[in-house]
Order: C-alpha cells, then structure tokens, then sequence
C-alpha cells in the first residue's frame, strides 16, 4: 500500500491535471466557435434548390437543423431571401418532407438596399421601360455586371457629393439663410445630384423566384450581384476576402443586420484612444506621488491598498458615477452655462465620447497606478542614491532617472488599461453608447472632434445586434464576426502587455519593497 | 447595340444639361426647392423608420438633411413645448398634462399627426398547437393581478387544454424601461402587474429568440420583430371572434393589443408649413412614405386617413 | 523612497532648490487630486442616497420589494459561478504550481490569462443565445457530462497507470493538463452519444418532463447553471491567478523538508503547502467573489432577469447590476426608481470594497509570514 502511494500521486492529483485541461478546453471551444462562425459568414455559400412533398419548390441556404419533437425527424431552417415575395424570409421545413434538392449553376444572389436579398433566376437586364421577357443567360448576367460595376462608381460620386458639397452648403445656409453664393452652389449640386439620379436609374432587372414568380428589380437598388454556383474555388475565396473587407470597412445596413462595422471599429478606437491620453498623466502622477514623493507611513499604505482595491469595484458602479457626475452634474451646468438655447435637449447633458472616455480614465486608473508602481518599486534604491548624491534635485533624479526606467512599466499598465477598456461595455450603456450613430464622432465641421456627440462600439454593438435587432437569426453571423474581432484586438493588446512585461522582467532583476 | 446605347447617352446628356439649367432657373428665380436641417427628437421605437424617411427625403430634395434625436418618447413634449424642436415623433399619445404645457407655452395646441400603426403579438413557438387566446387568459398568464377578469393564475400549459403540451410556462418580455413593457400591461394585464416569473430581456430580438429556441415559451413583442421561427396568437373577444395580429385588423382596430405612432407638429394655426416639414410630412403621409412604413415592419395607414390628414396640413390631396 | 537629501552639503542653486520643492509639490498636489477622485465614487454614492433614505422619502417598504429580488439574484449567481470556478482554478493552480514543469508553467499562465481578457459582453452573448439553448436542448448530455468528466479523468489516472513505462514517460503527470485535452474532448463526444439512450433509460425519454414531474423543478432556458458556467468562465483566471502566486509563493523548503520525510507531492500539498497558503487562496476567492458580484453583460443577457427567489440553478434571477444597466438610463434623475438604483449601486460597490479589502488585508499578512518563513516573494 505505502508503495503504491509513494509511487502515484492519487486521484486528487489527476483531477487538478483535469481541471487545467477543461479550462484550456473550454477557452480553445470558444475562440474555435467564434473564429469559425464569424469567418464563415463571409463565405459565399452554396444555394440548394429544393423540392418538396407537396410539388413546392424553394430556393436558400440551409443555415441550421433541430430535432423535430417526439423523435419525429427534424427539421431545417433556410435563408430564401425574397422578402418582397414572401414577406419573410426563413423558412423552417422538416428534413422528411424535402423530396430533391440540387444546386443549379444558374441561381443568383442579389444583394438589394431593400428588403436585403433575392435568390432566384436572373431572367433578363435592360432598359426598365422596354424589358425582354427572355434573354440569353449569360448575356443577362454580363450586362447585369457592367451595369452594377457602372452604379459602383456613380453611387461613390453621389455619396462624396452628398458628404464634401452638399452637407457644408445645408450648414452654411442654416446659419445665413441669404447667402445667396452657398444657395447657387447648391442648386448646381442639386443639379448635379438629381443627374446622377437619372443616371442611375432607368435599368431594370427581370427576376423570377424558383416556383415562377416574377418581379422587375430596379437596378440602382441592387448593390451586388453572385452566382455562387457557378463560382469556383478561387472566387469564392476572393469573394470571401472582399467580404471581409467590407465587414471591416463599411457602415451598417438594415438596422444593423447587414453591412459592416466600420464606425462601430472607429468609435472604439477614438474612445480608448481619449481614454489613454487622459488615463496615463493622471495614472503616472499618482503613482510616483505615491512611491516617490508620499511619506511611506501607514497612511500612505492604506490608501495603496484602496486604490487596489477601486480595481476591483464593478465597471457599473463606475457606469452609475458617470452619469451621475459627469453626464448629470458636470454636463447638466455645461448646458446651463454654454449651451443654454439648445435646452432642453442636451448638448453636454447627455452620454457623449467624452464622458464615456473620462468614465473609463476613471476605471482603469488603478491598473495604471499599479503597474506604474510596481515598475517604480522595482528600480534599484542605488540608482537614485547614484543621481542624488551627484547632486541632482530630486525632480532631476525623477524625470532623469527614474521615470525612463520606468517606461515599459507604463507601457504596460496603459495596454492593459486599454485592453481592459475596449472590453468594457456596461460602463457605456449608461455613459454614451449610440445604437446606430452613422455619423462618426470626427468631420470636417468645426471643432473636428465631436466630443459630445454618441458613438458606436465594437462591445455595445453585439450586444445591441444581439438583443435590439430586428431578426437576431440574420444578424447572428455579424454578431460572432464583430465578437471575433473585439476578442482578436483584446487578445493583441494582452499580448504586447504581456511581451512588455516579461521583456521588462528579464532586464531588471526583481526588487522587493523594503 | 453599341450605337444605340452612343444615341442614348447623348439624349440622355441632352436632357441631363436641360434638366441642370431648368434646376438652376427655378432655384434661383424662385427658391422653391426646400433647404435646412430638420432637427427631429423623440421616440426610440421610430427612429429606424424616422431614419429611413430622412434617407429618402434627401433623395427627393438633396437640401434637406434630417437631424435625429432618438431618446425615447418622453423626450419629445419637453423639446416641443421649449421649441427646441418643431417635430416630435413619438410611440404613444401625448398625454394631457403634457399638451398642457405645450399649450400655455406657445397659446395654441400641438398638432397631432398619426403616421402609423404598431401592434403587440402575443408569441409562442412556431410548433405550438395553441392558436388564440383571450385576454383574462393573457393576464391570467402574464400577471399576478388578474385585473382583467381571469379565474386563477395559468401556470402550466395543460390549464388551457392545448393537447400534447405539458409544463410550466415560461413567461419572456421586456424590461420595464421599454414602451412595450408599459404597452402590454396597460392593454392586456388592465394595468396589473407582471408575475416574477417573467423573464425581463432586454431587448425585443432577445424575446424572439428565447421564443424560437423554447417550446414551452410565450413572450410578446411589436409587430417588426415576427420571424417564422415564431407563432403570433389571434385573440379572441367576448363574442369568440378571433382577431389574428394582421396589417388588416391592426389598421381597423379590431385588433386589441394595437397601438398609433404619431408625429406631433408644432404648427400655429393658420400658418402653413415651412419648406423641409412640409417635404417631410409630404412624404410620410405619402404612399412611398407609407411602403416603407410596411417595409419596417409596422402597419400603414388606411388610405381615406391619409387623405383626410394631407388635407388637414394643406397637403396637396391629389397627388398622395 | 528618495531620503531627502541633505540640502546643506549639495551643490545645488537656491532657484534649482526652489523650482524642485515646487515641482514635488505640484506631484504631490496631482497625486493627492487624482486619488481622492477615484475615492469620490463612494462618496457620490453615498451623497446621492443618504439623504434621500434619512427624509425618509422613500417607503421602505418598496425599496425592500424592488431591492430584495435583485440582492438575491446577485447573490445566487456569484453562488454558483463561485461553485464552478472555485474548484477548477483550485485544481488549475495547484497543477501548475507543484506538478508542471517551469517551461509549461511560464506558456500556461500567459494562456489562463487570456481567459480572463475576454470581454463580458462576448461570454455573455455565447452564453446566453447560443449555450442556453444548446442546453436546453441537451440537458441530460450535459448534467451526464459534469459527472462523466471527473470520472474520465479518474480512469485516464487508472490507465495510465497500465501503461507501458517508455509512455507514461511521455505521457507525464507534468503534462497532463495538456495532454487531456483530447482525451476529454472524446469523453464529452461519448457523452453526448450515449446521452439519449441514458435519457430513454433513467428518465422516461425527457429529462425536463421527469424534472417537472418527479422533483417538481421548473427549468427554465435562461438560468442560474449557465450564469454559473459562463460566470466561472470569466472569473475563474483572476482566482487561479492569484492562488496559483500563492501557492508558488510558499517557500520551497518547507516542500523539500516534506519530500524528504518520505511524503508524495499530493501529501506535501495537502499537508504543508495548502496550509501555508490557505491565507492567500482565501483572498483569492474573496476577490473572484467579489468580480462575480459585480460581473454586468453575462447577467444581463444569460440570466433572463426574473425577479425570483429560489436557489434552484435552473432557473433564473435578476442582479442588481444587470438592472442598473438597462434601467438607469432610462430613469429620471431625483425619481424613486433612480435613488433605487443608486442604492443597489451604493450596495454593489459597499460589497466589493469590504470583499476586497479583506482580502488585501489577508494578502499583506501572508506576504508577511512568507517572509518570517524566508520564502522569496
């Protein structure tokens, strides 16, 4: 028996061994479900054509399958599109009851402004009041391409328009009504606008659904066009890049279902960005006052052990001192005081970049105060000895000496403030989150950055995609694509925290507090 | 083919230039094409369809930009009673005390504009047996109150006789900071309260989807938010008529759990309106401003309403 | 940390003197500034309910209905987050404090710390529309697997025992965290497999009709069992984190001093390390209660927010701050629903500041003894 013991560990042993393998098990099972669900999305997947019992047929992309209750098979639930035609467009149908199913070369995507998509047959192109009834297939699909590629560059040129000329003009005339060379201008932008209209409407496609019902699509509306059929490996997979492109580089569409998260990317970054800038001075100033300058008493040590411990008070609380102080208090006199004639609705006295930015300072001070004192701590006693007694002051030794030694220590606890910011989404939700603020917080327009204005951010935006949405089932994908993304950001940051800090580690030897 | 696209780009050119001088003279011998900023604050439910209105507003006059304040209903007597605003969408009916004060502040009242109808559909999973209820059953399921008339708490399914369906009913809705969550309780728990045992989501889509995923479900939600992973109840009255949640039965209001979204108009009578309210209100109340009221999801008007609400503003009734 | 030097003997000119008093006392000033604004946040918790509470403008008896749910709520999910993660960061760190090797060790906890970045609203989203559903769908696979995994582990102890030494040599304790990863994987296919017919054999073919039926339990889609696991998740890294230093942070000769008398690894740690490190183990957990308490998005979007009062972990609960979240921004500040909120904010932040406090304070101590014992840390 005594040998047996002496020669294995026990069960408790193993068990601990498997408490690791399940944490590391379950941390690889999330990553792998998010990078696979948010990547894939961007895939142009195949469409079935489907035949059912009852001589219906259906044309969509087989998203997901459930059990049918009481063992009775299951059922699948497909992405047709066509919501003009149907009205929605899922449809849910049991496993059994599908008769054939294949994938015909000739079946289009058309990715539409409204009522997002259409699958079915392209069935000819052209001029929308003299549509063919019939049109070869192939030339139907080239001319459909020329066009669309054509509205590419004419809808880019209308947006600039609408962005660099005509929004300036609105503005300039909106606080000089007579001033009659911004109302000439204007009318030649309308002028212009109203071409560019013309110039791209007028087409038309001649669509069919795959059980034959038709339907004349203007063209203008339809924003791409794919037969993923038809596409090969290769153009799927460039198909895929673009996609991902997109994704990272447009606004969102149809209440956050479609589209991309550009601004969503934009808001986060100017948000932690802010945030760094506030949090570093305050955060470095702390804690040199704490380890340099403060008397090292009990008192000195009692207030560490509560800055310590603000780190651990809930992102809300500081959410509710936010709002509170900042948005209420702050806010609320900034209106009374300078933006008395937009009252009541506020200018200053409503969440904003700027309160959202501060409220996170706030948060994530400690984090800075204690990697920057840990840094501070660990730098010999001889150095600044050294400095003095050549007879520098101690704010010579400080910024000469000390402060640079302690730079990667900042370094870290400004990324791991930053990482923990970007994370943070409670905090926002009282403090300064829009739902859809397609307006970015920085333009062209005087004082450039808008910090009153709400913003949009990675970790608000899943949340409000997930729950606010109109069909979670169709923003799904986008919600794992943006999670993937906030956790690849996070998980970089934490990475160059931690790369710092080892580096940092194993250039100065450890030096306990005295 | 080639040729003819050549001739038609010239004609097209032809009237492109005829269109920029005609666009030119009329602007700037008569400023009739409308210019400004609209600054619009109010309800939160509207501001999808508001945004989408202001979309297509720039379409048909490049000029006008819609500026959109989306702070919840509330927001909106108060910004147009201090004239901050001249328009406030809104989910609900204002109430009297807040026409009140518009009233005193300005000396007239607050012109009320309905520009569509929501409705709330009771919801359960798409494999459900159960087609309608009545409303002391709704409360009956939802409340601890039962301020409408119901017997005993409905707890279980077995107690309104859905074959094939056991278990506890799982309650799913809003949390009370939504207009839904005070809609529901108004007009279907007769202003009682909900039971504990409701599940507060934050979020309608989150209703949906606890819905889809759970047999023994039941939640409500607006009308935008119906999926076919979902089961939207009829409800019946007194008579056994039963009255499914349609554009149709919304529109009439025979449908009981409906509701009006309205647009209020600060408007002095006898003034017409200006420039860009008057594009907007034009287009709202016309019937592309009304498809992509259905397009989101909401009920569009009757057509003898519009027509009654475009004279009423001295829109022009011939061409809605 | 820098003595003041002895002005009178250094070279220094007198403006150099002043502008360097001045400057520590403008460092002093901001230092001083920056820390009382952080300690303001319970000081503006505490003003703006205090008085509110003292006029006795607020029925009590309300604010105990409003209040009461959502204390227990908060309370019941820490409960079970803490029941899911205490053990496995327990066992995690003892594992990589006594038994992996120091190259492991230094790969691992970087990994186990990137558990702990991952955003709130990301746990919450997965646990809350993509897990609870799964679940519901495949209760008796998953109530089968929390007693199959710990069992599985115990038979890969059995056959590795029977294993032919050249493979337990490579198979070693010390990289066993790794190496189980797919033996676990497979276990929970297994599962999963077998659920089904385990389900038609013990239950009656549904597990949540014989809940309902047998035991009376209501299961409800979004509740207490899945706050716990997705709740663990998150704050199982910072307790691992900190037992883990305290565990390695205990002298190593008390170690070696047991090995020496003849004791298995598993019989130090039991006997000499655990004690030794129990102080900081304590204040681990304290802290990751502390994180639980507080934890926002995965209440929010797992936990279903119904304002009950059981312990059952299948069903829901609503916590305070989950309800701060959605519903402040709506409330009109001076409201009743306001002050409430602030209250269950003054609550929420009273809490952890105690919960972490103790377990600084336990910290500080043990660091002390650590050193009485002449460990290094």
């Amino acid at each position: 028996m005594r040998r047996r013991l002496a020669r294995s560990e026990g069960p408790w042993a193993w068990l601990a061994a498997g408490s690791v393998a399940l944490s590391l098990l379950m941390l690889g099972g999330l990553l792998l479900l998010l990078a696979v669900r948010g990547l894939g999305h961007f895939w142009p997947v195949s469409v079935t054509l489907v035949e059912l019992e009852d001589g219906r047929l259906l044309a969509g992309q087989a998203v997901r399958e459930l059990p049918l209750e009481h063992r009775a098979g299951r059922e699948r639930l497909y992405f047709t599109g066509n919501r003009d035609l149907d009205g929605h467009v899922w449809h849910w149908l049991p496993v059994d009851s599908i008769v054939a199913s294949e994938r015909p070369a000739e079946l289009v995507v058309l990715e539409r402004r409204r009522h997002g998509a259409f699958i079915g047959r392209l069935v000819a192109v052209g001029e929308s009041d003299a549509l063919p009834s019939a049109q070869s297939r192939e030339a139907a699909w080239a001319r459909l391409e020329a066009r669309l590629a054509e509205l590419g560059g004419l809808r880019d040129e209308y947006d600039r328009l609408r962005r660099d000329v005509l929004r300036p003009l609105i503005r300039r005339l909106d606080a000089r009504p007579d001033d009659t060379a911004a109302r000439q201008a204007l009318a030649e932008a309308n002028a212009r606008v109203r071409e560019l209209q013309q110039a791209m409407d007028g087409q038309a496609a001649l669509l069919e659904s795959v059980d034959g019902r038709r339907l004349v699509q203007p063209l203008d509306e339809v924003l791409r066009a794919w037969q993923p059929n038809a596409m090969s490996l290769g153009e799927k997979a460039g198909a895929w890049a673009r996609g991902v492109w997109r994704f990272l580089s447009e606004g969102p569409r149809d209440g956050n279902t479609a589209g991309g998260v550009w601004p969503a990317i934009f808001g986060t970054v100017l948000m932690v960005l802010l945030m760094s800038l506030l949090v570093t001075p305050f955060g470095v100033l702390a804690a040199v006052y704490l380890n340099e300058v403060a008397h090292q008493g009990r008192l000195t040590n009692l207030v560490r052990i509560a800055v310590r411990n603000l780190a651990g008070v809930p992102s809300i609380v500081y959410g509710v001192f936010g709002l509170g102080v900042f948005v209420y208090g702050i806010g609320g006199t900034l209106d009374d005081w300078f933006f008395s004639d937009a009252l009541p609705s506020p200018t200053f006295g409503t969440g904003g970049l700027l309160w959202a930015s501060l409220t996170l300072a706030l948060l994530t001070l400690p984090v800075v105060i204690v990697a920057t004192e840990e840094g501070l701590a660990r730098i010999p006693v001889q150095q600044r000895e050294g400095a003095l007694a050549l007879g520098a002051t101690r704010l010579e030794t400080l910024t000469r000496v000390v402060l640079p030694m302690a730079v990667p220590a900042m370094l870290t606890g400004v990324i791991l403030a930053v990482a923990r910011a970007a994370g943070e989404v409670a905090p926002l939700m009282l403090v300064g989150v829009a739902k859809l603020a397609p307006q970015i917080p920085v333009d062209g327009e005087f004082p450039f950055i808008h910090l009153d204005r709400k913003f949009m951010h990675l970790g608000y935006h899943i949340f409000d995609t997930a729950f606010h949405g109109n069909d979670v089932q169709a923003a799904l994908p986008l919600v794992y694509a943006t999670a993937l993304l906030l956790v690849m950001v996070i998980l970089v940051l934490n990475l160059t925290a931690i790369f710092l800090r080892h580096y940092f580690r194993s250039r100065h030897g450890v030096q306990p507090r005295p | 083919m080639i040729p003819f696209g050549k001739a038609r780009g010239r004609r097209r050119l032809w009237h492109s230039a005829l269109a920029l001088l005609l666009a030119w003279a009329m602007s700037t011998a008569h400023g009739d094409e409308p210019v400004g900023t609209l600054g619009v604050v109010g309800s939160d439910t509207m501001a999808g369809l508001m945004l989408r209105w202001g979309e297509q507003l720039s379409e048909r006059h490049p000029g006008i930009r819609l500026q959109l304040q989306a702070s919840g209903s509330a927001s909106a007597p108060t910004a147009l009673a201090a004239g901050t605003t001249r328009l406030g969408p809104m989910s609900r009916a204002m109430s009297d005390s807040e026409r009140e004060a518009f009233h005193q502040r300005h000396g007239y009242p607050v012109l009320e504009v309905e520009v569509a109808r929501d409705a709330l559909a009771v919801i359960v999973h798409r494999h459900h047996a159960l087609e309608s209820l009545r409303l002391e059953e709704i409360d009956a399921i939802f409340s601890t109150t039962r301020r409408c008339g119901g017997d005993e708490a409905i707890l279980r399914w077995e107690q309104l006789g859905v074959a094939g369906r056991g278990g506890r009913i799982e309650l799913n809705g809003r949390n009370p900071a939504s207009g839904s969550f005070g809609l529901f309780r108004q007009q279907a728990l007769c202003g009682g309260s909900y039971s504990p045992r409701l599940n507060e989501h934050p979020g309608s889509a989150a209703v949906v989807a606890a819905v889809t995923e759970s047999r023994e479900a039941i939640g409500y939600v607006g009308l935008n938010h119906l999926t076919p992973g979902v089961k939207a109840l009829a409800i019946e009255d007194g008579e056994g008529r039963r009255h499914a949640p349609a554009a149709e039965t919304v529109r009439q209001g025979e449908y009981p759990l409906g509701r009006a979204l309205f647009l209020y108009v600060n408007l002095p009578p006898g003034e017409a309106l200006a420039g860009p309210e008057r594009a907007l209100l034009d287009l709202i109340l016309s019937s592309q401003g009304q498809r992509t009221v259905a397009e989101m999801g909401f009920v569009a008007l009757a057509e003898e309403h519009l027509t009654a609400q475009r004279e009423l503003l001295g829109l022009d009734v011939t061409r809605p | 940390m820098i003595e003041p030097p002895n002005l009178a003997s250094a070279p220094r000119s007198p403006w150099r003197r002043r502008f360097d008093r001045l400057a520590t006392g403008l460092i002093a000033a901001g230092g001083i500034g920056v820390i009382v604004a952080v300690m303001a946040i319970g000081a503006f918790l505490v003003v703006e309910v205090l008085p509110v509470l003292l006029a006795g403008r607020l029925d009590m008896e309300r604010v105990r209905v409003a209040l009461t749910p959502m204390a227990w709520g908060t309370l019941k999910a820490a409960l079970w987050a803490m029941l899911f993660a205490v053990p496995l960061a327990l066992g995690a760190a003892i594992h990589s404090a006594l038994f992996m090797t120091q190259r492991l060790r230094s790969r691992m906890k970087p990994t186990l710390e990137m558990m702990e970045a991952m955003p709130g609203v990301v746990v919450g989203f997965v646990a809350g529309l993509v897990m609870a559903p799964w679940v519901e769908r495949h209760l008796a696979g998953v109530l089968t697997l929390m007693l199959a995994l710990p069992l599985g582990v115990l038979l890969a102890a059995g056959l590795w025992r029977r294993l032919p030494s050249g493979w337990r040599r490579g198979l070693s304790l010390a990289r066993a965290g790794l190496w189980l990863v797919p033996w676990l994987l497979l276990l929970a296919l297994v599962t999963f497999a077998l659920a089904p017919w385990l389900e038609g054999l013990l239950f009656g073919g549904d597990l949540r009709v014989w809940l309902d039926r047998e035991l009376g339990l209501d299961y409800s889609t979004r509740n207490a069992m899945i706050v716990g696991v997705a709740m663990g998740f998150a704050v199982m890294p910072s307790i691992y984190a900190l037992a883990e230093d305290a565990l390695s942070g205990v002298p190593s000769r008390l170690g070696e001093g047991a090995h020496a008398l003849g004791a298995t690894r598993w019989q130090t740690l039991w006997r000499v390390v655990l004690p030794a490190a129990s102080p900081g183990i304590f204040a681990a957990v304290m802290i990751g209660t502390g994180r639980a308490v507080g934890e926002t998005m995965i209440v929010l979007m797992a936990s279903g927010n119904a304002a009950l009062m059981s312990l059952s972990p299948f069903e829901g609960m609503r916590s305070m701050a989950a309800g701060i979240a959605v519903e402040l921004p709506e409330a009109v500040p001076g409201s009743e629903a306001y002050v409430l909120l602030m209250l269950a904010a003054l609550l929420l932040f009273l809490f952890t500041f105690l919960v972490n406090t103790l377990a600084e304070v336990v910290r500080s101590r043990l660091r002390r003894r650590y050193r009485w014992l002449g460990g290094a840390a």
